[in-house]
């Protein structure tokens, strides 16, 4: 079971074997030790040393971020033991042949999942421009192949992710409409809901190649750079268009998120956008039902949880480096 | 694979009903005074049911152990100020 933790004020304590939340006096959750998988900490939230202590000693993983889901830290119960895989990660990745490998598999998975996000979504909408749009990426599949050079790869996708993006706002029928990406700060309410859904789902990769016991701070196709979780970054790529674009599509066409659920402060210019309480509650909801729900995994062939899916991928693209094979993204 | 228990006990020792109570909650959720319902393993079984014939006296106390399947735990009713215990996989607070 993962816990979302998002009361502000609240406090965690230990009891025996059981988790106990409150706020003031009252208990507002109780959880059994046994059950619980992970905590995920949301703002201003204390916890006792003792809890740490427990929570250490039962390898819950306990992930701290901001209010508004931005990652901060996690308590690590024991970081990758597994130094020769992080060696030849250093090592493989280092070799600009390799690294070009790895970086085309990533920006053609995520390539063909927007392919197929796009394809899903069209597929009740029937918009003559959204068939263009898709026709214009058939045609770039293609050309990644040949590409041999990393920072023409990086160029590359940028203008998928244009082209990409650009076909949102066909496919949105409610009163947000998609407008332009813009992050660090998004400036509308469809860009604040990719941005919160980026982070949530960066957190389960994050968790997954912890546990496979990758670096996560060097990746192929995201250049290092400080304190920026590249390996990280790189095995979520090919999740954004499955998990999260969808997901914010298709909850805006059901009406199931309105304006109503976000707060708009223009003077606040470092979040102008944010999700209320209420509205955030909803959405953790939404996205975790998604991780928990099916979908065709290929290489197993037979049905999987989503976030099992990505824990089997960050273990392949593992699997890859040891034995110097091919990575193959996931297929939406 | 995790297996429903329902574990009901009658204890007349204060000291000793207070441990084993202690125990249990542990284990799982309370759903009356001596009444709990457990969702667990095969091993947590044996560990806990360990535990507790440590604890009582076999001569006047006594502790049951029910076992339902999927189909049987659906089939719950319930009346009055009680709950039916469901599992869930996330939990927002």
């Amino acid at each position: 079971m993962i816990v979302y933790l998002t009361e502000q004020g609240s406090y965690i304590s230990i009891s025996g074997d059981r988790i106990i939340v409150k706020k003031g006096f009252n208990t507002i959750g109780i959880f059994l030790t046994k059950d619980t998988d992970q905590i995920i900490i949301m703002g201003n939230i204390s916890i006792s040393t003792q809890a740490i202590k427990h929570l250490l000693k039962n390898k819950i993983d306990v992930v701290f971020t901001t209010y508004s889901g931005q990652y901060l830290g996690r308590l690590v119960p024991e970081l990758g033991k597994n130094i020769i895989l992080r060696r030849l990660q250093i090592q493989k990745l280092s070799i600009t042949k390799h690294k070009i490998k790895f970086a085309r598999a990533i920006v053609s998975a995520k390539l063909e999942n927007s392919i197929s996000t796009l394809r899903k979504l069209n597929y009740y909408h029937k918009s003559a421009e959204v068939s263009h749009i898709l026709n214009k990426l058939v045609t770039m599949r293609k050309e990644i192949p040949l590409i041999n050079e990393l920072q023409t790869l990086l160029g590359y996708e940028g203008s998928i992710a244009n082209i990409y993006f650009s076909a949102f706002d066909y496919l949105v029928k409610g009163a947000i409409k998609f407008e332009k990406r813009t992050r660090r700060p998004p400036k509308n309410e469809f860009n604040a809901l990719l941005s919160f859904g980026y982070t949530i789902l960066l957190n389960l990769v994050r968790t997954a190649v912890n546990t496979v016991g990758l670096d996560p701070y060097y990746g192929s196709y995201h250049s290092e750079e400080y304190g920026r979780p590249s390996m990280v970054l790189d095995l979520m790529e090919e999740f954004r268009p499955v998990v999260i674009d969808y997901l914010v599509i298709s909850m805006l066409n059901k009406n199931i998120i309105s304006r109503s659920d976000f707060i708009i402060d223009e003077e606040n210019e470092e979040l102008p956008v944010s999700l209320s309480i209420y509205g955030r509650k909803k959405y953790i909801g939404l996205i975790e039902k998604r991780f928990n729900s099916y979908f065709w995994y290929e290489p197993k062939k037979k049905k999987m949880l989503l976030k099992d899916i990505v824990r089997y991928q960050t273990y392949l693209f593992a699997k890859a480096i040891i034995e110097d094979s091919e990575y193959i993204g996931y297929r939406f | 694979m995790k297996k429903y228990y329902v574990i009901s006990y009658d204890i007349s020792d204060d000291r000793i009903r207070y441990r084993v109570d202690k125990e249990l909650k542990n284990y799982g959720i309370r759903v009356q005074k001596s009444v709990f319902e457990c969702n667990i393993t095969d091993a947590e079984y044996v560990k806990l049911k360990e535990k507790l014939d440590k604890l009582i006296d076999m001569n006047t106390d006594s502790i049951r152990y029910y076992f339902l399947c999927k189909h049987c735990r659906d089939n719950i009713q319930n009346v009055g100020n009680s709950f039916i215990n469901t599992d869930k996989i996330f939990e927002i607070i």
